[in-house]
């Protein structure tokens, strides 16, 4: 395998992967939110997911809608390795996010309390994701 | 070439990582339903967490300091007679050193209730009766009780006096055998008690309803939280997912009391209802249960509606979904009372 990467491909790969991975739950919550199946927690769920996805989703739409229209000198290489270290860490992220979303129907805990339980380890999670793709997305003159 | 080779490889050493973690998830989904759904003792509500209102550690707080200022207040009824003296709905007439009394809030209290004559210290009947004036006094310091005037309902009704005839005449513990009968033959076994002026208070367990107030059969009845699944299938998964039919609780209070109120505006929470059956007392106390059962007693049954989206908290309805002749005649009260 190659020891580096095209910065662009992998820019390209964290975005798809993001779009998906963030994309189908928000797919899941209109439609849930639609038939009611929150009730009064509608606002705290989506809260609580937007704050989880809005973020980085919007860091890598912004950085690409930026680029489409400049024309970028160079594709610089990006280790291989940490490229596959910060995939794996926004898949594991995404599931996380999809994990407390789909395992509500067979939990006793309610998912408010879900909410408030998975504060703790989502935001560390979101914490090593974000400060890994920060180096796909952040412009470095 | 070479370079697309790299791609596919790479494509196909996520996709086959992508697989790994979802054969683990559906292996780890069945264990998952096998857990039981914990039915929920009343006082513990981890499947339906109410949102939105302060604990009622603030209205315990509240509650005390009120009791301690309304200490010396003997409210009697509007109508006097027989046993008036012992009619002092004031938690200091209650001689028990756990007096459980009700909380007067003073702002509603001046809206609510007539006005009152200058108050005098209690002097309580039993504590005369035991001899001892220092059990009067340890008696007067209650700890908290069922919020008086009652918090709004989703609907109320006095029940007929023709249903309760047999305890016509008597005492109010003679009514509170009669009701109590009536309520241990269609399930209301879970009760408790407080005391309001004049009378008393009964309060129910909260219990599932179906749309028309037919309590629900089995444990779905009792269970606050989601009902368990006979068995994991994908079908019985999605259809919990996308679920969108709400749950319906109620909690029936019965005030019986001489005098009329008005309910307060602010309406409680499912978790404060349960809250009041656990704080309650387990029996009627005896200094009420002696007070006649005159006329003027009304029986009010105050029906507290509350509705639960599938993921969502329980929500008091106001009005309610149905009226409460209907709760009444659908938990077959009305039928075992002889209406």
């Amino acid at each position: 395998m190659a020891a580096s990467l095209p910065l662009a491909y992998c820019k390209r790969r964290l975005a798809i992967t993001w779009l998906i991975g963030a994309g189908l739950p928000f797919l899941l919550l209109v439609v849930q939110t639609l038939i009611g199946h929150y009730g009064d927690t509608a606002q705290q769920v989506w809260s609580w997911f937007l704050a989880s996805v809005t973020p980085t989703i919007g860091l890598i739409v912004a950085v690409l809608a930026t680029e489409a229209l400049q024309q970028v000198a160079g594709d610089r290489p990006v280790d291989a390795f940490f490229y596959r270290l910060s995939l794996g860490l926004s898949i594991f992220y995404l599931l996380l996010i999809w994990l407390v979303l789909l395992i509500t129907p067979v939990s006793p805990v309610g998912l408010p309390q879900m909410i408030q339980d998975s504060a703790a380890w989502l935001g560390a999670m979101q914490g090593f994701v974000t400060a890994a793709l920060g180096v796909f997305y952040v412009k470095k003159k | 070439m070479q370079r697309q080779n790299e791609g596919l490889l790479r494509r196909f050493v996520a996709l086959r990582h992508l697989f790994v973690v979802a054969a683990l998830l559906l292996t780890l989904l069945p264990a998952c339903s096998k857990m039981e759904t914990v039915s929920s003792p009343p006082g513990a509500e981890p499947a339906m967490t109410v949102i939105g209102h302060a604990p009622p550690a603030k209205a315990r707080a509240d509650g005390v300091a009120e009791e301690k200022a309304n200490k010396e207040e003997a409210i009697k009824p509007a109508s006097g007679g027989a046993g008036t003296a012992a009619q002092e709905g004031s938690p200091a007439s209650t001689g028990s050193p756990d007096a459980v009394g009700y909380e007067v809030d003073s702002e509603k209290k001046s809206k609510a209730m007539p006005p009152r004559p200058k108050p005098v210290p209690a002097s309580p009947p039993v504590a005369a009766k035991n001899g001892g004036s220092s059990k009067a006094k340890k008696a007067a310091a209650p700890a908290r009780g069922f919020p008086w005037p009652p918090p709004q309902p989703s609907s109320l009704r006095v029940l007929q006096t023709s249903l309760l005839a047999a305890a016509s005449g008597k005492t109010l513990g003679d009514l509170d055998r009669v009701l109590t009968d009536a309520l241990d033959q269609i399930g209301y076994t879970d009760r408790s008690y407080f005391t309001i002026p004049g009378g008393y208070v009964l309060v129910t367990r909260l219990e599932g309803i179906e749309p028309d107030g037919t309590p629900k059969a089995g444990e779905e009845r009792w269970s606050s939280g989601p009902p368990a699944a006979d068995s994991f299938t994908l079908s019985n998964y999605f259809a919990a997912l996308f679920s969108a039919k709400p749950g319906l609780y109620r909690v029936i209070v019965f005030a019986i009391t001489p005098q009329p109120f008005q309910a307060t505006g602010k309406p409680p929470t499912a978790a404060q209802t349960q809250d009041w059956l656990s704080r309650g007392y387990n029996v009627l106390p005896p200094q009420v249960a002696t007070l006649r059962y005159t006329d003027e007693v009304a029986c009010t049954a105050l029906i507290y509606e509350f509705e639960k989206a599938p993921a969502g908290t329980a929500q008091i309805k106001q009005p309610g979904r149905i009226p409460a002749q209907q709760h009444l005649e659908r938990n077959r009260l009305v039928s075992v009372l002889g209406g």
